[in-house]
């Protein structure tokens, strides 16, 4: 199954191109956060919003937002001034999504999908 | 995050009277892409995006579909993203703090046309790790 996107003349289908895979099963904004900051489930996706006080049902975190291990992605372009890999994704609300990754994340975290068949077999 | 209403830029407003005035064909349906800036754009006439000072984390970040839904039956008549838009997660080196975004006409580089800036209505500085949302409807735009 493809990866969905808004086109006005109807919606795009992109083929899988990768898959995100973390050795620690970590997502991407898990593996790049601070540790001297919250963690990603502890900070409020909207700020001053007090987790304690939401119901769970209606917490979003950064975690949420995050790009999980596993998540399968679309290749689409190439930033021309910074040379970074830019690929489309739909996250955990069913929204789509575009994340850049640097060359060098793009070589430690992404199996290209034909990568990940050979593998598995 | 609530954003006011867009300012359609010199562009945008031109290819606008062109079309309605049937001085020349719009341009084909295709996606607009929202990016963040860093900085106030100088002003309506700026062209394209070499003009922004467009946020840049070391990854990440990268212009996401604006996605609108049809323009409303009214007048004004309004545009705004149909669905959520999230930027992120943040890698690397994330510094900066994000009070503008700009819609144009290409998912990369400088030379996108300009076609509406948004003010944000409270800016916001991310951390590694993070990511940044915008309600569906957050950034509208009228004529």
């Amino acid at each position: 199954m493809g990866i969905r996107e808004y086109h006005p003349d109807g919606d795009l289908d992109h083929p899988v191109t990768h898959v995100y895979e973390h050795p620690d099963g970590h997502g991407l904004g898990q593996h790049h956060a601070d540790p001297d900051h919250d963690p990603l489930h502890e900070r409020p996706a909207v700020p001053g919003q007090v987790l304690e006080q939401m119901l769970p049902e209606f917490r979003v975190t950064m975690a949420d937002l995050d790009l999980p291990h596993g998540t399968e992605l679309a290749h689409v372009a190439t930033d021309e001034d910074t040379g970074n890999l830019i690929f489309a994704w739909t996250d955990s609300q069913g929204n789509p999504r575009r994340t850049s990754f640097t060359p060098e994340q793009s070589e430690q975290f992404l199996t290209a999908q034909g990568a990940a068949k050979k593998g598995s077999k | 995050m609530t954003l006011s209403a867009g300012q359609i830029m010199e562009y945008g407003e031109k290819q606008a009277l062109a079309a309605i005035f049937r001085q020349a064909q719009s341009p084909a349906a295709g996606n607009t892409w929202l990016a963040l800036l860093t900085a106030a754009p100088a002003s309506g006439a700026d062209l394209t995006m070499a003009a922004e000072t467009e946020y840049a984390p070391t990854g990440g970040y990268a212009r996401q579909v604006y996605g609108p839904g049809a323009p409303s039956s009214a007048s004004p008549s309004v545009i705004s993203n149909s669905g959520a838009i999230t930027w992120g997660p943040f890698t690397g080196t994330v510094s900066g703090t994000v009070n503008w975004a700009m819609c144009c006409d290409a998912a990369t580089g400088t030379s996108a046309n300009n076609i509406a800036a948004y003010l944000l209505t409270s800016s916001r500085t991310p951390a590694a790790g993070d990511s940044l949302q915008s309600a569906a409807a957050g950034f509208t735009c009228q004529v």
